[in-house]
């Protein structure tokens, strides 16, 4: 029995970051010098790990009460994200597996490296994950996080800042990225944003309010779509085993 | 009123336009262990335990892989998370990964290698172990691939300047089934990224 899986199309590097960006400092260290090597796809790149038959818990997409204590929420702005992924080729990508994490409301992250002075929430952990559906849509609640310093040789602050990390079918698909919020004006002056060269990817990269999804009372929306690489012209004939 | 229910109703401007491109990559770092290994890092309870595996073994034998992630200054990184991808015939495989240690900056994998592997046109080519490696200041994250050996008369081999095919290799340490494999992502032992 056989099955054909598509490859995907070249990935563009023009909307993407530079991978040395001087200005942020980190990437000057860490960035490979010679040029990528361009290699046919194969089959390890066009499969990857199917979690849409993986177990979530019942809280895993509610970031204001995942952590907090019985009766307890987030301390913050209480939001909901929301948004569908597709392919370049407009496809839903169905099932796949996005994972979440950020800083509280005060721009702190509950990790033992982030020394920030703004203080722990009690109720707060900052992380969570959600399955896409048949349409590719999936969403989240939680609450808006805040901007924070960082060290960067300067006076840097991150815009306020959602991390994403999304599994499409394929493990060439693999990516992982930051969502920001509309209006925002640290988005401009803040190098990692800025090591994209290209103001329409960036824009890409902003969440838009979205009132007539919020919850009167309760929670403001926010829209953030994500495009995946899409489908290229190769076909792997993919031979299934029994197991 | 329950948001479940409203969500589709006429929902805002997309950010995203036509012709639609791929989303652009963002650094994972510096705190990527809370989203990926909350447990590891130390936010219990909100998963029961971390993602670290998916998919399926075959009944094979095991190796171990281990090593560092070094920078252009040839220091330890030890912040980095490593992605395994070992994909079988029918599109099924193992799915693991792991951070660096927070102290010593090791990785280490145990991993079933996979027996074959094919290309774009279904011919036979050398197996390997897809790795992708995300962390501060790697905007977008890198592909490599671990071989166990250098294969004779690869195609895709042999699009690698010969010169830096060796950093593909795992050194094969003194326990038998157990191997070192270093991540240098700058300078003269840089290992080969592709683009795929
Ligand atoms: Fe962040």
């Amino acid at each position: 029995m056989s099955r054909a899986i598509r490859g995907f199309s070249p990935r563009q590097y023009d909307g993407q970051p530079e991978m040395n960006y001087p200005d942020y400092r980190s990437t000057v260290l860490r960035h490979p010098k010679h040029r990528l090597v361009a290699v046919p796809q194969t089959l390890a790149d066009v499969t990857g790990p199917a979690f849409g038959d993986m177990a979530l818990g019942e809280l895993d997409s509610d970031l204001i009460v995942n952590y907090a204590s019985p009766g307890q929420s987030a301390i913050g702005e209480r939001i909901i994200v929301h948004g569908r992924v597709v392919d370049e080729a407009s496809r839903p990508v169905q099932h796949a597996l996005i994972e979440v994490w950020q800083a509280n409301a005060g721009g702190r992250y509950r990790h033992k490296n982030d020394s920030y002075l703004a203080p722990l929430d009690p109720n707060f952990g900052g992380c969570g994950r959600c399955v896409t559906d048949e349409d590719g849509h999936y969403q989240f609640r939680t609450i808006r996080p805040g901007p924070y310093p960082w060290p960067n040789g300067g006076n840097d602050w991150r815009p306020a800042h959602i991390h994403f990390s999304i599994f499409g079918s394929g493990f060439a698909q693999r990516l992982i990225t930051q969502m920001y919020f509309e209006g925002d004006p640290h988005i401009h002056i803040c190098p990692i944003a800025q090591s994209i060269n290209d103001a329409r990817a960036v824009d890409q990269l902003t969440a838009r309010l979205d009132m007539a999804n919020s919850v009167p009372m309760d929670l403001r929306s926010f829209r953030f779509d994500l495009v995946l690489r899409g489908p290229g012209s190769t076909m792997f004939e993919n031979k299934l085993e029994g197991n | 009123m329950d948001p479940l229910e409203t969500r589709r109703s006429r929902p805002a401007k997309s950010n995203v336009q036509l012709p639609l491109r791929e989303t652009a990559s963002q650094t994972a770092g510096p705190y990527v262990h809370i989203g990926c290994l909350p447990n590891m890092a130390g936010i219990k309870g909100v998963f029961d335990q971390d993602l670290t595996s998916y998919g399926s073994r075959k009944s094979g034998d095991t190796i171990k892989i281990r090593g560092h992630v070094i920078d252009g200054d040839g220091q330890i990184c030890r912040d980095m998370m490593l992605e395994f991808w070992q994909s079988r015939n029918g599109g099924k495989g193992l799915w693991q990964r792991y951070a660096t240690d927070l102290e010593t900056g090791l990785y280490e994998v145990e991993i079933e290698f996979p027996s074959e592997m094919r290309d774009v046109e279904g011919n036979e080519i050398s197996p390997f172990i897809a790795v992708w490696i995300v962390a501060r200041g790697i905007n977008i994250g890198l592909s490599t691939r671990i071989y166990l050996s250098e294969p004779d008369n690869d195609k895709q081999f042999s699009l690698i300047d010969e010169k830096r095919r060796h950093t593909l290799i795992a050194k094969p340490l003194e326990l038998a089934g157990e191997y070192q494999f270093d991540i240098h992502l700058q300078g003269g032992q840089e290992t080969v990224f592709f683009d795929i």
